[in-house]
């Protein structure tokens, strides 16, 4: 029973035709719109909040970290939360990942994706370089 | 004389104001009313409870008495009465802005809005405040608003920081204020600004050379 009310939520769109049914995970959706968010130039990864960080400590990748969808038969609805680097323009970067992940859903699963919805969640920093120390001669 | 229609325009336009005021509450004013409302509420129990006769009237008369004999009722009253008018005063008073919560909105376009956390905004403008040579040890704090009757949203930046010796702080002041409110609207697309700052301290701490 649980795993039959599991599979109604994991799975929602379904596609019948003469030979079967397409069903796509969630997770699935989760995992694309994460990689076309972090190939976007400007984006230093995806902010996965405490629980996420523990994980992956652990050693659990976690390729949908920062990626919340909704799912339904034909459309889906992303809000993504993520880590942009320092110096760039983030509404610019930001509308290159929703073109980006608008594409990429769009191609690879034919459903529709409706909203795109970026969390900016820090800003990630160049590791600074040290300083050196002024050194004053005495004679 | 006032006219009949704009009497009722106005006490629908005050019930609907006491909805939406309960909806923008305080945290506190919102665990102060559950509390007011509770007690009501057992009161009302018990009344209900009083009239059926479930409980002898002698009993309560006695305890009431009792009660009004005793410097803790007063008290108490008085307790209820000042977070009754605390109450009255936060559903008549309105704040003209609303506080947006922990993320601010930066865009909102047909493809889905771009939000920006107040974490995100707080190390951008602490990296800028640490470039700045004068000041030292910065305190942070970011609002993001909006003004209810405009809904126009806005920041508001308050920055508590330490003055170095030999440095003016009028000039340091304004040179950071510029430079926050130039770099946030270039990299985060954060249009209106207001930067608050304030200088409470002389640093003691100075970068020293060092002798060989």
């Amino acid at each position: 029973m649980d795993n039959l009310a599991d599979k109604k939520n994991a799975e929602k769109k379904a596609k019948v035709n003469e030979l079967g049914s397409i069903r796509i995970a969630d997770e699935v959706v989760s995992i694309i719109a994460g990689l076309a968010a972090t190939n976007v130039d400007g984006i230093v990864g995806m902010s996965g909040g405490l629980v996420g960080g523990i994980a992956e400590k652990l050693g659990r990748k976690n390729l949908s970290k920062g990626v919340r969808v909704e799912v339904g038969e034909k459309e889906a609805a992303i809000d993504l939360y993520l880590i942009v680097k320092y110096g760039v323009r983030i509404p610019d970067i930001a509308l290159a990942v929703q073109e980006n992940v608008k594409r990429a859903i769009e191609n690879m699963t034919g459903l529709s994706a409706v909203e795109v919805n970026v969390h900016v969640q820090g800003v990630g920093f160049p590791p600074e370089e040290e300083e050196e120390e002024e050194i004053v001669r005495v004679r | 004389m006032m006219k009949k229609d704009n009497r009722k325009d106005r006490s629908l336009g005050a019930v609907l104001r006491f909805f939406v005021t309960v909806l923008y509450m305080s945290i506190l004013n919102r665990l102060i009313l559950f509390f007011y409302t509770l007690f009501l509420a057992l009161l009302a129990l018990g009344l209900i409870v009083l009239c059926f006769g479930v409980v002898p009237f002698d009993f309560i008369e006695n305890n009431i008495l009792y009660l009004l004999h005793r410097p803790e009722t007063i008290f108490g009253a008085g307790i209820f009465f000042l977070i009754s008018i605390e109450l009255l005063f936060s559903v008549f008073s309105s704040k003209r802005e609303r506080n947006m919560g922990s993320e601010g909105i930066i865009v909102q376009g047909e493809k889905g809005s771009v939000k920006i956390a107040k974490t995100a905004v707080l190390d951008f403008v602490q990296r800028i405040c640490e470039q700045e040579p004068g000041i030292s040890n910065t305190q942070i704090k970011i609002k993001f608003m909006q003004d209810k009757k405009s809904e126009e949203e806005f920041t508001d930046l308050s920055i508590k920081a330490e003055m170095r010796k030999d440095y003016n702080v009028v000039g340091i002041a304004d040179e950071l204020r510029e430079k926050i409110t130039h770099d946030l609207d270039k990299f985060m697309g954060i249009k209106k600004i207001n930067v608050d700052i304030v200088v409470d301290a002389v640093s003691k701490n100075e970068n020293r050379k060092r002798v060989v």
